[in-house]
């Protein structure tokens, strides 16, 4: 005999994510694209959480927002939950003890096991839409050392202005440019970078650039997240 | 993109250079050290004694032949990224470290092994000592019923297990058995492997 196991009103979605309050394109490659996903997803959009106010403002005063939500997503069906901004390790335990769910709440999480596989004299390094914003706390939040070396592509010409100020159409091969420029800049400043960490969940869409014009490993969003899913499924 | 092709090597697309010990016990899909187990090409070596300077002199050549990376298909107490040129993922500390992470403040990660200690969960039986005997052959489904009694006694004993890291890599084809029973996601090796790999070859999204 089988058994199944109920409880929510709908099965089959294990993985809810946690969505800012934005209206910026969402291309293929970045979380909040359904396409984006081999499986299905539960979304969830935290109002009053914009772009500008979760990167440069710090989050602040939306932690009841980010935590209903949550419960929100965990009561419809959702075994785990992400957010869409690497910004948001600063909720990393507030939400995963508010939701009693394993939480992967930022890219950031994986810096730590990074850290233990690289070569001698080598560690991981950190590419965000805004350098200026992320602070120690951003890292130490979640066991990461706060002097991990970053570089911004706030001063491209793309992608921190779309994202950040929330604008309707996006140039994706002038957002790549930012990136890659970026993370070239990251390397040439930095030669102990031996990995690659995309703090901003709107990357995804260019690691593989990041990979192709680095020669280095590439850690974004997507790869976190199909790993953290995987516990939840049958197969990696 | 450039139409002109970047040669320079014997063969590609196998990014990932695998270590697996010399056995005979039946590798199914979920153990690391089954090819099938991943939905990509890797690259095995195959020691022929599973100690640490057999595995660097296999992993270096394995580089030297085009893998971009090293993973371990089996537990060793040796660490090769102090030694290598490229990322190992052949270490517990960092597969334990990427899920402790997720986990809620008061919860805890169940670490399932043949023998346990203060970090570790015992799981004895009859999938334990087939591996430890090196058998040719293997009862799937007495396997199986040997790793869910070790779990669900865990899981009853400590209800704050919210995760469970399966830290031998024949627990591997067993993953999906052990989740449906406790409820509890199941992170293994050939999870931390798959992971590994995709930040070696990210996927290339359509445009």
């Amino acid at each position: 005999m089988t058994v199944a196991l109920g409880g929510a009103p709908i099965g089959g979605a294990a993985l809810g994510i946690l969505m800012l309050d934005a209206r910026f394109p969402r291309v293929p490659g970045d979380m909040g694209n359904g396409d984006t996903w081999p499986f299905p997803v539960l979304y969830e959009i935290v109002r009053g959480a914009t772009p500008e106010r979760v990167v440069r403002r710090r989050a602040e005063g939306l932690d009841g927002a980010f935590l209903d939500a949550a419960r929100r997503l965990v009561g419809r069906g959702a075994t785990a939950l992400t957010t869409v901004c690497g910004f948001l390790s600063l909720f990393q335990s507030e939400l995963a003890a508010h939701a009693g769910a394993p939480v992967a709440s930022s890219t950031l999480m994986q810096v730590p096991a990074l850290d233990r596989m690289l070569p001698p004299g080598k560690r991981t390094g950190v590419v965000t839409v805004s350098r200026e914003s992320l602070w120690d706390d951003h890292f130490t939040a979640v066991g990461a050392r706060a002097d991990t070396p970053v570089e911004g592509t706030e001063g491209g010409r793309e992608l921190t202005r779309v994202l950040i100020g929330n604008e309707p159409w996006l140039d994706m091969g002038a957002a790549e440019a930012d990136v890659t420029a970026a993370a070239r800049r990251l390397t040439a400043r930095c030669p102990e970078v031996g990995a690659i960490v995309l703090e901003c969940a709107n990357m995804a869409p260019y690691a593989a650039a990041v990979r192709r014009e680095t020669g280095l490993p590439v850690h974004d969003i997507y790869s976190f997240i199909t790993w953290v899913h995987s516990g939840f499924a049958d197969a990696p | 993109m450039n139409a002109v092709a970047p040669g320079g090597r014997s063969f590609y697309g196998a990014r990932l250079g695998l270590l697996a010990r010399p056995t005979r016990f039946p590798r199914l899909p979920g153990d690391p050290a089954n090819a099938r187990s991943f939905p990509f090409s890797l690259r095995y070596a195959v020691l022929e004694q599973a100690d640490r300077s057999t595995a660097l002199r296999a992993a270096e050549r394995l580089l030297d032949e085009g893998a971009e990376g090293i993973g371990l298909a089996f537990n060793a107490e040796f660490d090769l990224s102090d030694a290598l040129a490229a990322p190992f993922a052949g270490g517990l500390a960092a597969q334990r470290s990427l899920v402790e992470a997720m986990l809620p403040p008061d919860a805890a990660l169940g670490v399932l092994a043949f023998s346990g200690d203060n970090d570790r969960i015992a799981a004895p039986g009859y999938l334990a000592d087939a591996v430890a005997a090196d058998e040719d052959r293997l009862d799937v489904e007495r396997a199986r019923d040997s790793l869910l009694a070790a779990a669900g006694r865990a899981a009853a004993d400590r209800p704050a297990i919210a995760a469970w890291l399966l830290e031998e890599p024949e627990m591997g084809p067993f993953a999906a058995d052990i989740r449906a029973a406790t409820g509890r996601p199941v992170y293994d090796r050939t999870r931390f492997l798959a992971w590994f790999h995709a930040s070696l070859a990210p996927r290339a999204f359509p445009r």
